[in-house]
């Protein structure tokens, strides 16, 4: 999958999620640079990506989540490791 | 687009109702845990003018994901949950102590969401007996209903299939716990079964470890779903609205093919297909035997309709099975209009069935009110599609959920006779009335308590009660109580009316009367109120005093009291002289 393409669909978890069809996130995008990003969001944010892209993170790498970047790199992993 | 979609997009240009039916036939299909997330939103901004119920959720584990979609499925079964939170793991806190915040927000039902690791190690009598503590505590003081689930087991085994054996072994434990709450949980306790659900979906998927070590998620968020869309069935069935009709459609719903087209011997009821049909009849079969009510609704001549009833063996079903017959050329809706008025039900209490997506559409958009039913293309998906809409969740049986099936169908003479009888008085003493009239008594409460909260239109007051509420009337010497049974020579109608006052000073205030519609207009009401006058008099009382509250629904009984020779006292307040009263004239031997 192109980039450009690979990130709006990331980032189509975070408007699901967020519900705005309009929130546009960077990879250096942190909790606290998004409205509502708490602890319940996060774990939606996770759901929301298992679901979409249909992979499992582990349990670790749920937990090393820090950014938009670190999400997407782990999702790239994951659909090459298919 | 996606119904999901579509609902947003009608909501978001201010067309409510369209928003609703949209939204509806989305939750009719399976929807992820993301999605649902975002139907939250829409049916928040849907739910206004729905009936509030007050909810209290009191989980061992986080709640904060599970109370938003508990508010979704609440909203699809026409109620607006107002929810009170109780702070993380400290259900049993909340329960013990009698000032606690959720005593003081006095729900009407409390959920106990728990999970199998809450299932403390120990005799299992003494865990269900603690378990049993808590819902007595809950049910003494909310005067309120509860829910709890049961425990489903998880997936890992460490004495393999000997845990089925071994009384002491997880399995075997929780096993025998479950089978020990079912056997406790009295009237007003509800059992949501985890254990079958996770069985249902699987318990490797229900089961997930990782989100409960991350954020102390009891189960997966598929799970979630699954619990929170069984627990708004169970909530409706707790607060009265479940389905009490089915209104089914013939062609390609019942047996294959068009009876219309093809004649009697036409449909298709043997060979795999055939067979799929017979076996979703004896499923709608099973649905009439635990007293749902069957009702035909098809665009059929009729004598073709009622044709394959009569000549197919292969037919699980019988004409005799239905308490309403429509087949016609007019509209679905206005036949399901006659349905619902015919069986003396709202149109909130009635479901649709049909093959065909347009009738469907059609009565999803002129009675909304009525709950339709997607059905799948295949029919030997037909009764799982309907069994997990839940529609008919109920919380008890009591014997006349069995027998009212009889019951309408001896209604459907009576309907012939009225027909047919030249005047009123004639007609009532043609129906050879017998009544049962006193004091309600400890075997009845269940009943009573049922009648309580699920009568709506002859519903004076509406006043929702609890079996210990009730309990506590039969040991006041100034509270009256009456209830009436009512046969005929078609029937046995059953307990169908109560009345409640409270002495006060020199008069006697109806605090609650009501009664099944089933029986309306035949007299046994004049007879309740020849009770409540003899009564007052037996007492030395001076006045009865009535009070009436609208609702939605009980529109039938707002000139009840003025009726009665009551005279207007103030807003819904109507007052009797007991010396210048007279009894009513009644055709009911009592």
């Amino acid at each position: 999958m192109p980039d450009a393409a690979f990130h709006s669909k990331v980032e189509s978890v975070f408007r699901k999620v967020f519900d705005s069809e309009t929130l546009t996130v960077k990879d250096e995008t942190t909790a606290a640079d998004v409205d509502g990003w708490d602890s319940l969001a996060q774990v939606n944010l996770i759901v929301a990506a298992e679901e979409l892209f249909s992979v499992r993170f582990t349990t670790p790498e749920i937990r090393a989540l820090k950014n938009v970047g670190d999400f997407k790199a782990l999702i790239a992993r994951k659909l090459e490791a298919r | 687009m996606s119904a999901l979609a579509e609902a947003k997009a009608h909501l978001a240009a201010g067309r409510g109702a369209d928003a609703a039916r949209a939204l509806r036939r989305a939750l009719e299909t399976p929807l992820g845990y993301t999605d649902q997330t975002a139907a939250v939103r829409l049916a928040d901004s849907l739910s206004g003018a729905l009936a509030p119920w007050r909810l209290a959720v009191a989980g061992s584990s986080t709640t904060a994901q599970l109370v938003p979609l508990l508010r979704l499925h609440a909203w699809r079964r026409g109620l607006r949950l107002e929810v009170y939170e109780a702070p993380f793991g400290l259900y049993r806190q909340e329960i013990l102590d009698p000032a606690s915040a959720l005593y003081r927000f006095a729900p009407q039902t409390t959920l106990i969401f728990v999970d199998h690791r809450d299932a403390e190690p120990g005799p299992v009598e003494a865990e269900a007996a603690r378990w049993e503590g808590l819902w007595r505590l809950l049910q003494e003081r909310t005067r309120g209903s509860v829910l709890m689930n049961n425990f489903a087991s998880p997936v890992e085994r460490p004495l393999g299939n000997l845990e089925a054996k071994v009384p002491e072994s997880g399995l075997g434990r929780l096993r025998a716990l479950n089978g020990l709450l079912a056997a406790r949980a009295g009237a007003g306790v509800a059992l949501l079964d985890a254990e079958h659900l996770s069985s249902v979906l699987g318990k490797e998927r229900w089961h997930d470890a990782r989100f409960w070590h991350h954020s102390r998620q009891a189960m997966s968020f598929d799970g979630l779903t699954r619990y929170a869309a069984e627990a708004g069935a169970v909530l409706a069935a707790l607060a009265g609205r479940s389905r009490k009709v089915l209104a089914v459609d013939l062609d390609n719903t019942l047996w294959g093919g068009v009876v219309g087209d093809d004649g009697a011997e036409g449909p298709v009821l043997d060979g795999a297909e055939g067979e799929a049909f017979v076996a979703f009849q004896r499923y709608l079969k099973a649905l009439k035997e635990r007293g749902v009510l069957l009702a035909v609704c098809s665009k059929n001549e009729p004598a073709n309709a009622k044709a394959p009833f009569k000549s197919r063996p292969e037919m699980a079903l019988a004409l005799e099975d239905f308490a309403a017959f429509e087949a016609g050329w007019g509209e679905k809706a206005e036949a399901l209009g006659r349905i619902a008025s015919r069986l003396n039900v709202g149109l909130d209490a009635v479901a649709f069935l049909d093959d065909n997506p347009v009738e469907r559409e059609a009565v999803r958009r002129f009675l909304p009110e009525v709950a339709v039913v997607e059905l799948p293309e295949d029919p030997a998906d037909f009764p799982r599609s309907l069994d997990a809409s839940r529609l008919f969740e109920t919380v008890s049986l009591s014997a006349e959920d069995a027998a009212r099936a009889g019951h309408f169908q001896a209604e459907s003479g009576r309907d012939a006779l009225k027909a047919s009888a030249a005047d009123l008085g004639g007609f009532l003493k043609g129906l050879e009335m017998r009544a049962e009239l006193g004091p309600f008594v400890e075997a009845d409460l269940e009943r009573i308590v049922q009648l309580f909260n699920k009568t709506n239109q002859f519903n004076l007051l509406t006043r929702r009660v609890s079996e210990a509420q009730v309990r506590a009337w039969l040991a006041d010497p100034a509270v009256f109580t009456l209830s009436a049974r009512l046969k005929d020579r078609f029937g046995d109608s059953g307990l169908v009316a109560c009345l409640a006052a409270r002495e006060e000073g020199s008069e006697l205030h109806v605090t609650d009367w009501l009664m099944s519609c089933r029986v309306f207009g035949r007299g046994l009401e004049q007879l309740c109120f020849n009770r409540l006058l003899a009564e007052a008099r037996r007492r030395g009382l001076e006045a009865v005093v009535g009070r009436f509250e609208p609702t939605a629904k009980n529109a039938l009984v707002k000139d009840w009291y003025p009726s009665l020779g009551f005279v207007a006292e103030g807003p819904g307040t109507w007052r009797l002289d007991v010396a210048s009263a007279a009894p009513k004239e009644v055709f009911i031997d009592a």
